[in-house]
């Protein structure tokens, strides 16, 4: 069946093309989960997504601040096929220094936690509000607040504030922070 | 009793949201990741296998960027993700493999919904037509429907 680019599909060609899909089988279910088990175990993968999550949020945070490539590979004394390579991921094995520089230059910070399979690290901003120390969920915006990470697992309260995706920086929870 | 019933005979259960077999989460944590279903088989379900079975690269790209948009709060840019012209969703890039998902902003989900291949009969703008077309018949689906 063919659906054409400049007309949405009606209801009933979208029910055909579900008809037409392969069936799957428990066998390729099995199969699929296993696949993305052994890619959790795989360090290289592991590796690549880090990577990746690491030059994504560089780049959302250079496009946040509308600084160029170039004014930033000036500030930073690299050049602009550095600071483009490293952006794009095409620079790979380079160290922590690298990243909490890039990251300094954009005004931000880098944390890393080592934690355990199955938990996540939660950036939190912290500030001390009559007398006592308070912290709230990163606001999504603006990005270039001082943060600290802490360790927690998803089904945890802290996960469950992250859920403020729209919420503006002064709605965000307030509560005391741990000891 | 007569209250789920009626509860009940108002959700069909041809069509709703499949988790990612095997998918931790840990890598879920901002948005559960999801693939719809429909007359009970979904599109997405059957591109995943077919590429683990078959182009285990483009399943390996696909996964990577799977796990990078459930721990991203916000939609993360190329060459992960790419964000249609024309309407609210968004396509995970592999080599040539392309997975189009869109947000569920209330239920914090990413719904899968179909795939195509650069180079292959179907086209971007096909596919993605298809997908839009998908998330408009999604949100008219009762909210018990839409549990993930």
């Amino acid at each position: 069946m063919s659906i054409q680019p400049d007309k949405e599909p009606s209801l009933d060609e979208i029910l055909k093309s579900f008809d037409a899909a392969p069936a799957v089988t428990d066998a390729d279910l099995m199969r699929l989960a296993d696949a993305n088990r052994k890619l959790d175990e795989d360090p290289a993968f592991l590796t690549e997504v880090q990577e990746a999550m690491v030059a994504n949020q560089l780049r959302a945070a250079l496009e946040t601040s509308g600084e160029s490539q170039v004014s930033l590979a000036k500030r930073w004394g690299k050049t602009r096929q550095y600071v483009s390579k490293l952006l794009s991921e095409k620079l790979t094995n380079y160290t922590l220094e690298t990243i909490t520089y890039a990251a300094y230059y954009l005004g931000l910070r880098v944390s890393v936690k080592v934690h355990r399979p199955g938990e996540v690290v939660v950036v939190k901003s912290a500030a001390r509000i009559a007398g006592g120390y308070y912290s709230s969920v990163r606001p999504l915006k603006p990005l270039g607040l001082p943060t600290t990470a802490t360790l927690s697992t998803p089904s945890s309260f802290e996960c469950l504030t992250l859920l403020n995706y729209d919420s503006p920086a002064g709605d965000a929870e307030k509560r005391p922070l741990a000891a | 009793m007569g209250d789920l019933m009626s509860v009940n005979s108002k959700v069909d259960t041809t069509k709703g949201l499949l988790e990612v077999p095997g998918l931790d989460v840990a890598s879920q944590f901002a948005w559960k990741i999801r693939l719809l279903r429909i007359n009970d088989k979904s599109l997405a379900l059957a591109s995943l296998s077919g590429w683990e079975r078959n182009a285990n690269d483009e399943y390996r790209k696909i996964s990577k960027v799977m796990r990078i948009v459930g721990t991203s709060n916000l939609p993360p840019r190329r060459p992960h993700v790419g964000k249609s012209d024309k309407y609210d969703v968004y396509e995970m890039i592999g080599d040539n493999a392309r997975l189009l998902f869109f947000y569920d902003k209330t239920a914090r989900v990413v719904v899968c919904t179909n795939s195509y291949e650069k180079n292959s009969s179907t086209d971007q703008g096909t596919a993605f037509g298809l997908c839009e077309r998908l998330r408009q018949e999604y949100v008219k689906w009762p909210p018990q429907q839409r549990i993930p």
